[in-house]
């Protein structure tokens, strides 16, 4: 989100919510293959149909499992050609195709050891634990596996062996000397999706680290005792939360403590592979990470912050996407998503992106599904994506490409479709207007995550306690821990009415969460965040910043007067004169405290009205719709319209200036209309026009 | 059973769909409701919508009387009703997953993780029960774990094809075409596709149709059985399925080449 200004825009690398190649904003439009499990002889013919389909790039998951001989020796095709990775990469080059490389180490692809040998699984020492102190086991089809710690030094010495044989042949093809633009840092870090908060890392040498970050964040042993509420007469006497027993504010910094921690260990163990990746020959490119679909189709509509922690994810790697997947029923599903991808990242970027379906996802879609989420996705501002997969292949399904090079000519055409729309629309050349984010509250979301009453591993085929690994009403703890009432629960409640509120205002606007800093908050007019008795100070602080530099800010239903630690801490109430409702002046900018979600409406609606009236209305309050205007010329206008309802729904598009032209952006039709657009719209569809403004 | 290579080729997603319909049902998707305690403390008493449970127990005594109770009071709107102690579902999940291995298959470990889902009554409760046929990804096969590999033994042979089919009227709408190693073991699923085979016909012509298929590719089929698609709910849940044969005469078209 930090702008660049344009002449400093790098040959190759991120800014501007763009991917710059050649100093130019690239079509990062690409999908992946898995080169290993199709007949090289097909290898031609199934990259012309990709090129043939408008795609531009090549993402290429290289598996760890499959290249390993033994320990330390690796096959590169000497010994079966459909491993020769070069060759691949070399053919990509050839068809004038981008690269984006996934070497792992744990790159899942439905393999059967989520691209680790077998002999790193079944390593004692190298695997994570719960909080009862057994193993972590991911149950998956078609073998269960252990979750690994990524605490363990041994772990990186292992990985370091893969990297030092794949490195060097992927710094022969990194840009500028080869079409390797980008590089995917292990892939989906979510504790092998044990998302639980109790789920997992408490082997050893996590603990150990847990302790060390506490160190650093405390200062003294006599520090982290006195947030815990304890006495700790040295640090191995600090062991993490096991269960959530708290019943008073003062019991809650021990839990938030290991919250943070979750998120810093997959922070850091990032932070250590991309390191590791740079040092062997990969630093001119970008390295990038992919965080899981909240729990795939039928998930948590949520769900995106603790443990995962997209924004400090970035600093130290280039960007950070969430992968989508969906149905069309779930719009608000992607929506936030991918809200929250556009509203927090540098560059908003699907790294796997619904193209069939993985074979145990249960009723899974259809084409239906792909076209309305591949829209819904794009018009919140995704710039670029890899459809995950573009052939199909063992344990992956109804892909546009089957695994012998023949084509199912349905899925080719559409999904080709929007590659094409995309053109037309110059979309790289468009910015999302949203003046307003949403804030999630991270400080609440890790409360939520540790008041789970119970805990369990992940499981892709259904954990037996019929749980979301995500905490919801059926997990989490419901007494009010001493807070005027249960912030655990109403954070979600006010989170989703600040949602409906705003998409009933019209308003645009996009969804990041409270690490969001200063520089970022400052690229929008409006901040709106819930609010409950206690937040941390360096938030506080932002927010007092934000507003005396001349944003909006909205909040509610309490101003708090603690921080995280659950001391005394008033820079908010203190900033606001003590005010605890209404509307106050604080330097160039405005505060606005809302008590009740009944009262949203109104404050939203007179705060938005400063903001003057929008390009392009859409008349149909059922119907959900986006603006992007281009950054050269703000006369030229992109809008999505999306009916996410099961029913036919009709717009009016009206213009704050004459309509000198309008192109329907999927068909490429030219549409005569000057005057107000109409269009139909069928139940689950979204329609994109680029409007020329007099 | 599950070799643990398994692959999943060249499946056709309707047939898929189809199959998985007949076949699996969620526990996480049925409605139910949901009690959590702390050792007797009520902590958690709402249905699965997230509804709150009207003058929900704030404590617990007796958890399975309690259970029974409440789905006697609240049948028609729930699957279910569970009750679970926490420490309870924490030890069961602890405890299954101290109990993998790296050579464990999925089936056997997935048959370990229900199996112990019955071994506290007290701590982890479902009525109606037992727990483990109602929790988790419920396989609506009628036969469990141990009587399936039992009928393979005695039916399958090595290195030999599994044909199932479900047919409405005049066509095939759910197919699993299963090849079993020399061992026994699954080492490969699909299914009809349209692109593979024409899916439309009678019941006896399309089965014929796909036994070609398999044949056409080198394989050879140890068994095949069509079933008429209202049918086949009830074939499948049946522990005797040779009674359910019998009594539908017209309706089940076995083959065993």
């Amino acid at each position: 989100m930090g702008t660049v200004p344009l002449e400093k825009t790098p040959q190759l690398g991120v800014a501007n919510q763009r991917f710059w190649i050649e100093g130019e904003p690239g079509a990062l439009y690409g999908g992946a293959v898995h080169y290993w499990r199709l007949d090289p002889e097909k290898w031609s013919e199934i990259l012309d149909t990709v090129v043939a389909m408008g795609y531009r790039m090549i993402s290429i998951y290289i598996p760890w499992e499959v290249h390993e001989l033994e320990r330390g020796r690796f096959d590169f095709g000497e010994v079966n050609p459909a491993n020769d990775i070069d060759a691949f990469l070399s053919l990509c080059e050839e068809k004038g195709l981008r690269i984006v490389v996934r070497p792992g180490p744990q790159i899942n692809s439905e393999l059967t050891g989520f691209g680790y040998p077998q002999r790193i699984l079944a390593d004692e020492s190298l695997h994570a634990r719960n909080a009862r102190g057994t193993r972590v086991v991911l149950t998956q089809a078609p073998r269960p596996i252990p979750a690994l710690s990524y605490a363990a030094d041994k772990f990186f010495e292992e990985t370091a062996l893969w990297y030092d044989a794949i490195c060097p042949i992927l710094a022969r093809h990194a840009y500028p000397k080869g079409g390797l633009v980008a590089c995917q840092v292990d892939n989906e870090m979510a504790y092998f999706f044990g998302l639980n908060y109790y789920s997992s890392d408490y082997s050893e040498t996590s603990i150990e680290k847990y302790r060390a970050f506490l160190a650093e964040k405390y200062g003294s042993l006599a520090e982290i005792s006195k947030a815990h509420r304890t006495r700790y007469d040295a640090l191995e006497d600090v062991d993490p939360p096991r269960k959530f027993c708290a019943r008073q504010p003062g019991d809650l910094p021990v839990y938030l403590d290991w919250a943070e921690y979750r998120e810093s260990y997959l922070v850091d163990s990032i932070a250590r592979l991309a390191d590791m990746l740079r040092e062997r020959g990969l630093a001119s490119i970008p390295l990038f990470h992919n965080y899981p679909h909240p729990l795939g189709p039928g998930g948590a509509s949520s769900n995106f912050t603790t443990p995962f922690n997209l924004i400090a994810l970035e600093r130290v790697v280039d960007f950070v996407g969430f992968d989508v997947y969906s149905r069309k029923e779930l719009f608000q599903h992607v929506k936030t998503v991918t809200s929250y991808v556009s509203g927090s990242s540098r560059y908003p970027y699907i790294p796997e992106f619904i193209a069939g379906v993985w074979a145990w996802y249960l009723n899974p879609g259809d084409l239906r599904d792909e076209e309305f989420v591949t829209k819904a996705a794009l018009m919140h501002g995704i710039k670029g994506f890899s459809r995950y997969m573009l052939v199909e292949r063992d344990r992956w399904l109804d892909s546009p490409i089957r695994r012998d090079g023949t084509v199912r000519e349905d899925k080719a055409h559409v999904f080709g479709q929007a590659n094409r729309m995309l053109d037309r629309l110059d979309w790289q050349h468009m910015d999302l207007l949203a003046p307003v984010v949403l804030l999630a509250n991270r400080d609440y979301d890790r409360l939520e995550a540790a008041s789970v009453l119970v805990s369990f591993p992940g499981d892709f085929l259904e954990t037996p306690c019929t749980f979301s690994e995500y905490p919801n009403i059926l997990t989490v703890d419901e007494s009010d821990i001493g807070f005027q009432q249960p912030v655990q629960l109403a954070k979600r409640d006010w989170f989703g009415a600040w949602y409906e509120n705003l998409e009933q205002s019209r308003a645009g606007f996009v969804i990041s969460d409270t690490e969001a800093d200063l520089e970022q908050l400052a690229q929008r007019r409006i901040v709106v965040l819930t609010t409950f008795e206690f937040l941390s100070a360096q938030t506080q602080q932002t927010l007092v910043d934000y507003v005396r530099q001349g944003g909006t800010l909205i909040l509610g239903p309490t101003i708090p007067t603690l921080g995280a630690d659950m001391e005394p801490c008033t820079i908010l109430s203190d900033a606001l004169g003590g005010n605890s409702a209404g509307s106050a002046r604080l330097g160039e900018g405005s505060v606005h405290v809302v008590v009740s979600p009944g009262d949203m409406a109104a404050v939203l609606g007179q705060v938005l009205a400063d903001l003057g009236e929008t390009p392009v209305t859409v008349d149909n309050p059922l119907l959900r719709s986006t603006i992007h205007l281009n950054s050269t010329n703000p006369k030229d206008v992109v809008v999505f319209i999306a009916n996410p309802t099961d029913e036919p729904q009709t717009a009016t598009v009206t213009a704050e200036s004459p309509i000198v032209a309008c192109q329907d952006a999927w068909s490429g039709e030219q549409l005569s209309s000057t005057g107000p657009l109409m269009c139909e719209l069928p139940p689950y569809t979204v329609h994109a026009f680029r409007i020329a403004l007099d | 059973m599950l070799h643990a290579n398994a692959q999943m080729l060249d499946i056709d997603v309707d047939q898929w769909r189809a199959a998985q319909d007949l076949i699996l049902h969620s526990g996480k998707a049925a409605p139910r409701l949901v009690i959590i305690h702390d050792h007797g403390r009520v902590q958690k008493a709402r249905f699965s919508d997230g509804e709150p449970l009207p003058n929900a127990p704030t404590s617990i005594t007796d958890p399975r009387r309690t259970a029974a109770e409440l789905f006697a009071e609240f049948s028609g709107r729930v699957e279910f009703v569970m009750v679970m102690e926490r420490d309870a579902v924490d030890d069961y999940f602890a405890r299954v997953q101290g109990a993998w291995t790296i050579d464990t298959d999925l089936d056997d470990f997935v048959t370990i993780m229900f199996a112990a889902l019955d071994d506290d009554p007290e701590g982890i409760v479902v009525h109606p029960g037992p727990a483990s046929g109602q929790l988790g990804l419920q396989w609506r096969l009628g036969w469990g774990h141990e009587e399936i590999v039992t009928k393979v033994t005695s039916t399958i042979s090595p290195d030999s094809w599994l044909v199932l089919g479900s047919h409405d009227v005049d066509r095939l709408v759910a197919s699993l075409l299963i090849h079993f190693d020399e061992d026994l073991e699954v080492d490969l699923f699909t299914t009809a596709a349209p692109e593979r085979i024409d899916l439309i016909g009678g019941r006896e012509e399309v089965l014929e149709r796909l036994i070609d298929l398999v044949r056409q590719q080198g394989g050879r089929v140890g068994f095949a059985l069509s079933v008429e698609h209202q049918l086949a709910p009830e074939l499948l849940a049946a522990t005797d399925k040779a009674r359910v044969i019998a009594a539908h005469p017209g309706e089940v078209t076995v083959r065993t080449p």
